[in-house]
């Protein structure tokens, strides 16, 4: 299939930045591997090799908007066409990075994930790949598959020594009482104004750093200390939050809610960000305790202000047990996770898929507590949020809890194929 | 063709989306929902777009490029649409989803059932290519292992009608997994189960009992239509009717509820229950040979009702708002798809038939 040629220019409207790309794309020779087959670049394709290191949208602004004027449309072609060269080059890396894997037998992570910038660099570094590539290969293969995999028998048994479980006690009583008390409160005024622009383009990631910088997240924290908020917020099952313990044991299925896990719990729940961090076993935990002690139990200040600014808008979704109900705030961004709500019957619908009842009311608590918990997979990752996406996380919390629900209608109607081979 | 722009107080609408829930082959986009009317069988779809500006940066890929001044245009000019490069991934993906939803298998109509196992895979192969204008582009690695393992299966038991597009399918889904590191995962089995335990029957329902082979002549029976939109998918037949009967057996008063089952393919595991509830009383139907069934005692009161208010809604768990499905107009799409498969599974072709490769499979078999 090839790509709709010769698109008419949009004076006053600018041409789609995905649609710039695949007519750039589609002048390209060899680049098959990061291609789908509408011949336009894969996804992974654009966001790990395109973005980050050809167009860089950080560095050049005007080619990083969804619609482009048409002169930057032409430069941003002109990008895609000079790396031409360097694409194909890394194109035929990724191949041989792939048939290395295989000889190699190695079969963890997503191969695009973990190859496509590498291949890139290789590509730069050495051209279109000659001779001696199986050998550079195999070496680049080894440094991302380094085997210092930490496994998590080896945390839980850290955790389980009675003397390193009296240590991390100790240091968990020290940080929870020294916990130190946040900026003032930041006028309500201000979170809202970023929920009414932060579900678009313009405007959002400066009124978002505002809010970092005033430590509005942190401040926002210290009611979470008041009697049945935090609860509120589907983040614990307790009145209070209570400091968490080291833990000896943890399970998918038993996971308590965020702040009611122990420090195993907590590191379990996003272990396969830190499976191959490299971090010392010693050094992961201790940045545990520090982060339990820490506003909304997070350690970034970006990510407090996002649980902050989602409780807001969340506060629309609130069941009617919810103090918060009442004075719920009409923001843009509410309204439209309100409308995602109000979508779904439609969708539900369509798909022939039953409601289970019992979970309607819980939400609002269920996008809080999956945004909380993407937010610290974030932190082990050491990936922290950039001021643009903070819409899509909490949009996107809220699609997954909905998905999620789906699901779950899903196994227990359909019992497909997954069921007859069990 | 020319589509239609209307603006709501919620974004806009592209052309007319079909107001049936059934007949609606939807695909969830960044930004919009794109709806195609199964009876119309038109290649471009409806959109109900909720947000234009995300919508521009796939939407040219569906309709041509002109769509994106009418969806960021403040007027409500019509625009001239023309299928774009993921126009087809995105309506087979769409109609595998409605297929596995509202295909209305059925003994009694003569309907054959899908093979799910199909409708995975090509579901698969397609969302792959789709990644990037999807809502949740997170769910295309699960598609992704449901593919392959159906894939598993299908290559030992392809489908004589369809060799080649099947092969070429399998082919697709095992290189996309290649590319992504995704292998068979014994885990996802054990996950859907955990899922399952929450989804139990309503409290207060009452346990059928085993339905006997000692029935007596009946004191009274009826029937009572059934509403598809109130059982789940592949339970049961589209064309089926509930029936009821009251006994009595040893001086107790009984009664006896039965509906047909869906003729099934590629799943071999039985159907969740069905729940009946006849005048007030409650029961659970099990599946039982080619029908669901359940009996239960009820007060012998139960006959002095008036003939009105013996009324027999089957619903399965979780399915309590229905909107009365008219089986009879689904059941003539699928006949009309069906008779469209046959001519394309004549053909062959493996690239742009209207019908997904299980309904050409099932229009062969048939």
């Amino acid at each position: 299939m090839s790509i709709v040629a010769s698109p008419s220019p949009h004076p006053g409207i600018g041409v789609p930045r995905t649609l710039a790309i695949a007519e750039a794309w589609s002048g390209l020779a060899g680049v098959e591997p990061f291609t789908g087959r509408t011949g336009s670049p894969l996804a992974r394709t654009v966001k790990l090799v395109l973005d980050p290191l050809i167009l860089r949208p950080a560095q050049n602004p005007q080619l990083a908007p969804a619609l482009l004027s048409l002169e930057a449309a032409a430069r941003l072609r002109a990008a895609i066409s000079a790396a031409g060269h360097d694409l194909a080059a890394a194109a035929s890396w990724f191949l041989l990075l792939k048939r290395e894997r295989r000889r190699a037998g190695i079969t963890e992570g997503n191969p695009q994930e973990l190859y496509f910038q590498r291949a890139y660099e290789l590509a730069r570094l050495h051209g279109t790949p000659e001779a001696d590539a199986d050998g550079v290969a195999a070496h680049t293969l080894a440094g991302i598959h380094d085997g210092t995999r930490l496994a998590f028998a080896e945390l839980r048994a850290h955790l389980s020594d009675p003397r390193v479980g009296r240590e991390v006690r100790r240091a968990v009583e020290q940080v929870w009482v020294a916990a130190k008390c946040p900026a003032p409160a930041v006028p309500r005024d201000r979170v809202i104004r970023f929920l009414e622009v932060c579900a678009q383009e313009h405007g959002a990631a400066e009124e978002f750093m505002t809010l970092v910088k005033a430590g509005a997240g942190s401040a926002s924290a210290v009611p979470l200390m008041r009697k049945g908020t935090a609860r509120h917020l589907g983040l614990t099952d307790l009145d209070l939050p209570e400091a968490p313990e080291p833990g000896v044991s943890a399970s998918k299925s038993t996971l308590p809610l965020p702040f009611d896990r122990s420090i195993l719990e907590r590191l379990f729940a996003s272990y396969t960000a830190i499976a191959d961090s490299g971090i010392e076993v010693e050094d992961l935990v201790a940045a545990e305790i520090q982060r339990s002690a820490g506003g909304w139990q997070l350690a970034e200040e970006s990510h407090r202000v996002l649980l902050l600014a989602a409780s807001l808008a969340t506060s629309l979704l609130a069941s009617e047990d919810d103090a918060e109900a009442a004075w719920a705030e009409r923001t843009d961004a509410g309204e439209r996770l309100l409308a995602r709500w109000h979508r779904e019957p439609f969708v539900r619908r369509a798909l022939r898929l039953g409601e289970p009842a019992s979970e309607t009311k819980h939400v609002r608590k269920a996008i809080m507590r999956r945004l909380w918990a993407r937010l610290h997979g974030r932190e082990l990752r050491a990936e922290p949020v950039l001021a643009n996406e903070a819409w899509q996380l909490i949009d996107g919390a809220m699609r997954s809890v909905i998905l999620d629900r789906r699901s779950r209608v899903k196994a227990a109607i359909a019992r497909d194929l997954l069921e007859a081979t069990a | 063709m020319t589509v239609r722009v209307t603006r709501t107080d919620d974004g806009l609408v592209l052309g007319s989306p079909a107001t049936r829930p059934e007949f609606s082959a939807i695909l969830e986009a960044a930004g919009a929902v794109l709806v195609w009317d199964v009876v119309t069988e038109e290649a471009l779809p409806a959109a109900i777009v909720w947000d234009p500006v995300l919508a521009t940066e796939w939407a040219w890929q569906i309709y041509g490029v002109e769509v994106t001044t009418a969806l960021l245009a403040a007027d409500s000019s019509p625009f001239a649409a023309v299928p774009g490069a993921a126009l087809e991934s995105a309506r087979v993906v769409a109609r595998c989803r409605w297929a596995r939803s509202w295909w209305p298998a059925s003994h009694r109509a003569a309907v054959p059932a899908l093979d799910t196992r199909l409708l995975d895979l090509q579901e698969a192969a397609e969302l792959v290519e789709l990644e990037h204008l999807l809502d949740d582009s997170y769910g295309v690695d699960d598609e992704l292992q449901k593919g392959l393992r159906a894939a598993e299966y299908l290559e030992n038991e392809v489908p004589p009608s369809l060799p080649g597009v099947v092969a070429e399918l399998i082919e697709r889904i095992r290189s996309s997994a290649d590319d992504r590191g995704i292998g068979l995962d014994p885990i996802r089995a054990e996950a859907s189960e955990g899922a399952q335990g929450e989804f139990a029957l309503a409290a207060g329902a009452m346990r059928a009992v085993d339905v006997g082979t000692d029935s007596t002549r009946p004191i009274a029976a009826g029937s009572a239509p059934l509403d598809l939109s109130r059982v789940a998918p592949g339970t049961a037949d589209a064309a089926a009717e509930a029936r009821w009967s009251v006994h009595l057996i040893d001086g107790v008063t009984v009664i006896e509820v039965a509906v047909e089952r869906a003729p099934r393919r590629g799943s071999e595991s039985a159907p969740q229950p069905l729940g009946a509830d006849f005048a007030g009383v409650s029961l659970e139907l099990v599946p039982n040979g080619a029908s669901f069934s359940g009996r239960a005692t009820v007060p012998s009161g139960i006959l002095l009702t008036r003939p009105e208010e013996r009324t027999l809604t089957i619903a399965s768990p979780g399915y309590g708002d229905g909107w009365r499905v008219d089986s009879a107009a689904l059941i003539d799409a699928a006949r009309k798809a069906l008779a469209r498969a046959l001519t394309e599974a004549g053909e062959g072709s493996a690239g742009s038939a209207f019908t997904t490769v299980a309904e050409r499979e099932a229009a062969v078999r048939a």
